[in-house]
């Protein structure tokens, strides 16, 4: 749709809590705050104030068949919100759930400190401990890992065999994690402003991406699985991942025309089109068709710390920091 | 609602187990003060704290810069100040207890390394608890007590009802000789008064330093008298020789201790472009051992103050606000780390000085 009636057609919410999280239940935009509720945002423009936590929520994920969410609270609990009302708790215990992510194929992970729990969606959980906290749980699109980012590398857990894991090493700290679309990379973003990519078959093949002024603590890759897209510059970083070696010994492409530093980045399904908020406040939709961006939202001073789509790839939704959030019903990609 | 956008103050206490921080601790949550904070306590903590909002930590040192040993990070703070940040700003401020023999570096380096963190919050002071009469019988034995001084913006010295008068002064000046810039706060049982310690903003650049004046007066005129002279004249006009004797620069090194300072002052100007070289070599060079430096400058062709700081390898510095009309303008570095080569750092230090 073209940029400009898309930046008409936003619904915008602000909340009386910081947005710390979102994430997509079929076309309902939901929105973790810093007050311990989610709010239930829907393409009508109404929103629905669902109180869980007694704290921050620190994580959340939605599950892969689209009816619940997983809400990681620093009350020490993990809840689970069904797109019917039902709420349940996963994890009762005394210390913060950090961090919580979804597969593709039905598990569940969180973490707390140093231990990571996995189980199949409604099933019990084994523990894992890791080396040292857990900064980001991510699964695997093709299921066969999750992965932690920790302090030294990523640690890779294989979700049907807990007892098998894998540990792709590099110096310092690991601060997100994320898989290539083939499932055959993994990479992570490091507080020293870089990106760290392994091949997991042969993890002697890794690489180091430097040269981000800010932490490229987002990034994703477009529907094609053919780059990678990334925070942390003031024009848009994508690193080719067409060679066998992925991006390893290529350089990136940048797209400049941004507004500011990226701060988060979303391709669309089935789409060339990408989803970027910007560390001011900013949201812009950037078409690699014509590499054109229309700005969908101003920016207003505070981070847009997420964005994301739906499922469908119709829905686009973003939140800031500040407790404000967008929904964006742009037809079928 | 509001969303603040102030900093959060960070306040860092650390001491040896016995010291007495969990009690300043208790008395900082517990005092009439109107603030709310938020804990962030070692899990070998000595007894329980009463706060609504208590977390605890496993301190995890990270390292930086592929692997420097200097260059380290706590990341369990990093997890748990971003976790906090996140909430509806229920308190006023954090405070940090570390482990009894915890290097205060790493905890100090997390606010220089992390946007994230230093975008939300501020490191307010590092406050040392020591015990009066075990500091008197057992800092030379003691590298991390030494330490945990060094980095220290006040010292608590509790528990002086335990010792002579003799031997609090002989242990403050020992105090001084490890960090002539910080502030002693004498108590018995931890009774300071909060305002003492807390909203000191002691890391802002334009309070490094900020007692020079005080300082000047006090410790160039009445010194304790070990055993070196201050010479008289402004080192800018010294003729002599600098390395083969041994005057005043409020020298406080001592072979037999750890971790000294000395600190070097002009009254000439500082040309920028051989400083801001130098200094940079210095952190790289000896970054390991400097705890921590702090240097106020009069830099040539500028009306404004320079402030610098550095927390080993991690230095930072800007210009603050104008020398005042009549004001003595005068340069000024400390250093506080161990064994440091005062010859070697006064010598490039002197060298960066305007040459007519
Ligand atoms: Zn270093
Ligand atoms: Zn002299």
């Amino acid at each position: 749709m073209d940029p400009f009636d898309a930046a008409g057609a936003v619904l915008h919410y602000r909340f009386e809590a910081q947005a710390t999280a979102c994430a997509f239940i079929g076309s309902v935009l939901a929105v973790a705050g810093g007050d311990g509720a989610v709010r239930l945002c829907a393409v009508d423009g109404s929103s629905k104030k669902i109180s869980l936590h007694d704290g921050a929520i620190l994580s959340m994920a939605s599950n892969a068949k689209g009816d619940a969410l997983y809400t990681a609270g620093d009350d020490g609990n993990l809840k689970r919100l069904g797109a019917d009302g039902a709420i349940s708790d996963i994890h009762t215990g005394r210390k913060w759930v950090d961090c919580v992510s979804c597969s593709q194929r039905g598990h569940v992970a969180w973490s707390c400190g140093k231990t990571i729990y996995l189980a199949k969606e409604g099933e019990e959980p084994v523990e894992i401990t890791a080396p040292s906290s857990v900064s980001a749980l991510a699964f695997s699109p093709d299921g066969k890992w999750l992965g932690a980012a920790v302090y030294g590398g990523a640690l890779l857990i294989s979700p049907n065999k807990p007892e098998t894991t894998k540990f792709l090493e590099w110096k310092g700290s690991h601060v997100a994690i994320g898989f290539s679309t083939d499932g055959r990379f993994c990479v992570t973003a490091m507080l020293e402003n870089s990106l760290h990519i392994w091949k997991i078959a042969t993890p002697e093949k890794h690489g180091n991406m430097g040269g981000y002024p800010a932490k490229p603590v987002s990034f994703d890759w477009m529907a094609d699985g053919r780059s990678m897209l990334t925070a942390g510059a003031d024009v848009l970083v994508t690193w080719p991942f067409t060679g066998s070696d992925g991006p390893i010994g290529q350089n990136a492409a940048v797209f400049e025309g941004g507004v500011g530093i990226v701060r988060s980045v979303r391709a669309r399904p089935s789409s060339r089109q990408v989803l970027i908020g910007y560390a001011a406040g900013g949201v812009a939709l950037f078409d690699r068709k014509d590499d054109s961006y229309g700005y969908i939202a101003e920016a207003d001073g505070s981070p847009v710390i997420d964005v994301r789509f739906s499922p469908d790839g119709r829905m686009a939704g973003f939140i800031r920091e500040n407790g404000t959030a967008g929904l964006l019903d742009m037809g079928k990609p | 609602m509001t969303i603040s956008n102030e900093k959060t103050p960070i306040t860092v206490l650390t001491g040896y187990l016995g010291a007495g921080k969990t009690t300043l601790l208790n008395r900082i949550l517990t005092e009439n003060h109107g603030k709310k904070y938020a804990v962030i306590v070692n899990e070998f903590g000595e007894i329980g704290i009463d706060n609504d909002l208590v977390v605890d930590a496993d301190e995890e040192i990270f390292e930086m810069n592929n692997g420097c040993i200097c260059c380290t990070v706590r990341g369990d703070l990093i997890r748990i100040l971003a976790g906090l940040m996140k909430r509806t700003r229920d308190f006023d401020g954090i405070l940090v207890e570390t482990t009894g023999l915890a290097d205060p570096g790493p905890v100090a380096q997390t606010f220089f390394v992390d946007e994230d963190i230093a975008a939300k919050t501020k490191l307010d002071a590092i406050i040392t608890v020591v015990d009066a009469k075990h500091l008197f019988l057992e800092i030379d034995r003691a590298p991390e007590a030494q330490e945990q001084i060094a980095f220290a913006d006040i010292v608590v010295l509790n528990k002086i009802d335990t010792v002579s008068d003799d031997d609090l002064r002989t242990v403050e000046a020992r105090i001084r000789r490890i960090n002539p810039t910080c502030r002693i706060e004498r108590a018995e049982r931890c009774n300071v008064p909060i305002d003492h310690l807390l909203g000191q903003n002691a890391f802002a650049l334009d309070r490094i330093l900020d007692d020079d004046a005080d300082f000047l007066q006090k410790d160039f005129d009445d010194h304790d008298g070990h055993d070196h002279e201050h010479c008289d004249h402004d080192h800018g006009k010294c003729d002599h020789d600098h390395a083969d004797h041994d005057h005043g620069h409020l020298d406080a090194s001592r072979h037999d201790d750890h971790v000294s300072s000395f600190s070097f002052m002009t009254r000439d100007k500082i040309d920028p472009e051989k400083f801001f070289p130098w200094i940079q070599m210095i952190g790289q060079e000896f970054g390991i051992d400097m705890l921590r430096m702090k240097g106020i400058l009069d830099i040539k062709d500028d009306n404004r103050r320079y402030v610098a700081q550095a927390v080993h390898m991690m230095l930072e510095g800007d210009f603050q606000r104008e020398w005042r009309e009549g004001e003595d303008r005068y340069s000024r570095i400390v250093f506080i780390g161990r064994n440091l080569p005062r010859d070697i750092i006064e010598d490039g230090f002197m060298k960066t000085r305007v040459t007519a």
